[in-house]
């Protein structure tokens, strides 16, 4: 037997594992090897060391009993420190990453987020918002999404959708409103700035934009036409800056 | 009751067990209470030594007896009753284990081994006994295990003292902290490896 070989099986020695030849094969070597002697003398007196066993000294004996006593044949009480006491473990073994817990701690944790969820019920955005407006999404990509709030009453689809590109094509990462008012020429013009963009040439591309959109509507003069303009885009157009 | 221990005092324990289970189901004062007397010594050992703390040794004990009265019905008999309180002791001790408690308690006081500022014994505070045969490197390398006990993981601090200072064998012990065989065995080694570095100052003080 190596010395390899005894310092892999010296715990199965200490513990009695070995079968006798093994035993006797680990002796031998001992006797000739210090070192491994040395090592397994060391190993021994940890062992022997913390043989050492503790008694319960009496008096603490007869309060625990007196405690135990008591409170032993108390219903609710069992029932309430069970309850406690299986939480604790739980929390523990949260800490202690058994499976078990890890797998459950799964939905618990699901449950505790779905339960915060419900008490913000989902709602329609055109249910809070007045009726005649609706709002149309730009087909967007994880980068940018832009937005037009319009009145949809007052404008056809093919009009909603001519300012929808041309917003779409404008090379800012910006938002605005604006108030516009169709003139009898069948364009339209900025009456008012609700919300400023941050660049100015923004607000003069839109307002090009509008005076060169011709508005179907106008045709009608019974109505004066409003078009809100509300706009946000979140896009970096690094190939054009400027207009 | 007397002084049940070793491989004699288990055997008798585990041939009690099947009669005192019964009795114990139906809340048998009596059985409760021989139940306490035999295994008392052993739940305490292995708390005190589990969390390095006498009165949360002593509080460990009063709750394993307590759940044994509580949850006996669920006991099934699959392991000793033995086992069974190892393994209710092991949950309690890892309870009171809390990285806090391990972080912020100061040993030195905590571990009451019986030692005054200027390393002299004092008598125990609880037992009001003397402990003359205690002499003062005996408690400074109770003291230094302790410390080094305290430095293990808790799974392998568990495994090594149901083995070394209980005297189970790889497959009882293997039962109570439900891992396999294998697993318990290389815990137990690399235990003794870390308790043999840390206290090799000591032993070589002991060959003196």
């Amino acid at each position: 037997m190596s010395c390899q070989d005894v310092l892999k099986n010296i715990h199965d020695y200490l513990d009695g594992e070995l079968s006798a030849s093994q035993a006797a094969e680990f002796e031998s070597h001992l006797r000739q090897c210090d070192a491994c002697r040395c090592e397994v003398d060391d190993l021994s007196w940890v062992r022997q060391t913390l043989a050492v066993k503790e008694h319960l000294p009496a008096a603490a004996e007869e309060q625990i009993w007196k405690h135990v006593h008591q409170r032993l044949g108390v219903v609710w009480w069992d029932w309430a420190y069970g309850l406690f006491d299986d939480i604790r473990t739980y929390w523990r073994d949260l800490d202690r990453i058994t499976v078990w817990t890890r797998v459950s701690a799964v939905p618990v944790t699901l449950a505790f987020f779905v339960s915060i969820l419900l008490q913000f019920p989902l709602v329609a955005i055109e249910e809070w918002t007045y009726p005649a407006f609706t709002m149309k999404r730009m087909p967007s990509s994880v980068f940018s999404e832009a937005l037009v709030t319009q009145i949809q009453a007052r404008h056809t689809p093919a009009e909603i959708d001519d300012i929808m590109s041309a917003a779409w094509k404008l090379p800012y990462e910006d938002s605005f409103t604006v108030l516009a008012q169709v003139t009898a020429e069948g364009h339209a013009e900025i009456e008012d700035v609700i919300e400023y963009p941050k660049s100015h040439d923004l607000l003069q591309a839109v307002d090009d934009t509008l005076r060169a959109t011709q508005f179907q509507t106008a045709q009608n003069n019974t109505v004066k036409p409003l078009v809100i303009y509300s706009f946000q885009k979140i896009d970096v157009y690094s190939d054009q800056p400027g207009l | 009751m007397g002084e049940l221990t070793g491989s004699f005092g288990s055997r008798i324990g585990f041939q009690e067990s099947e009669d005192l289970v019964v009795r114990l189901r139906e809340h048998d004062e009596q059985a409760f209470a021989e139940v306490f007397h035999l295994y008392k010594d052993l739940v305490y050992t292995l708390s005190v030594k589990l969390l390095s703390d006498k009165s949360e040794a002593m509080d460990v004990t009063q709750e394993v007896f307590l759940t044994l009265y509580r949850k006996i019905n669920s006991f099934r008999g699959e392991c000793s009753l033995k086992t069974w309180l190892y393994r209710v002791t092991l949950n309690q001790a890892a309870n009171r284990n809390r990285w806090w408690r391990r972080r912020f308690l100061d040993r030195t006081e905590s571990l009451s081994l019986g030692l005054k500022d200027n390393g002299q014994p004092v008598p125990d505070p609880v037992s009001n006994q003397p402990r003359p045969d205690r002499v003062a490197f005996a408690v400074e390398i109770q003291k230094a295990l302790q410390e080094a006990l305290d430095s293990l993981p808790f799974e392998q601090r568990a495994a090594v003292l149901l083995r070394d200072v209980q005297g189970l064998s790889y497959e009882e012990v293997a039962e109570v902290v439900g891992a396999e065989v294998g697993t318990v065995k290389s815990r137990i080694a690399r235990g003794r490896e870390r308790l043999k570095e840390r206290l090799k100052a000591y032993r070589e003080g002991a060959d003196l």
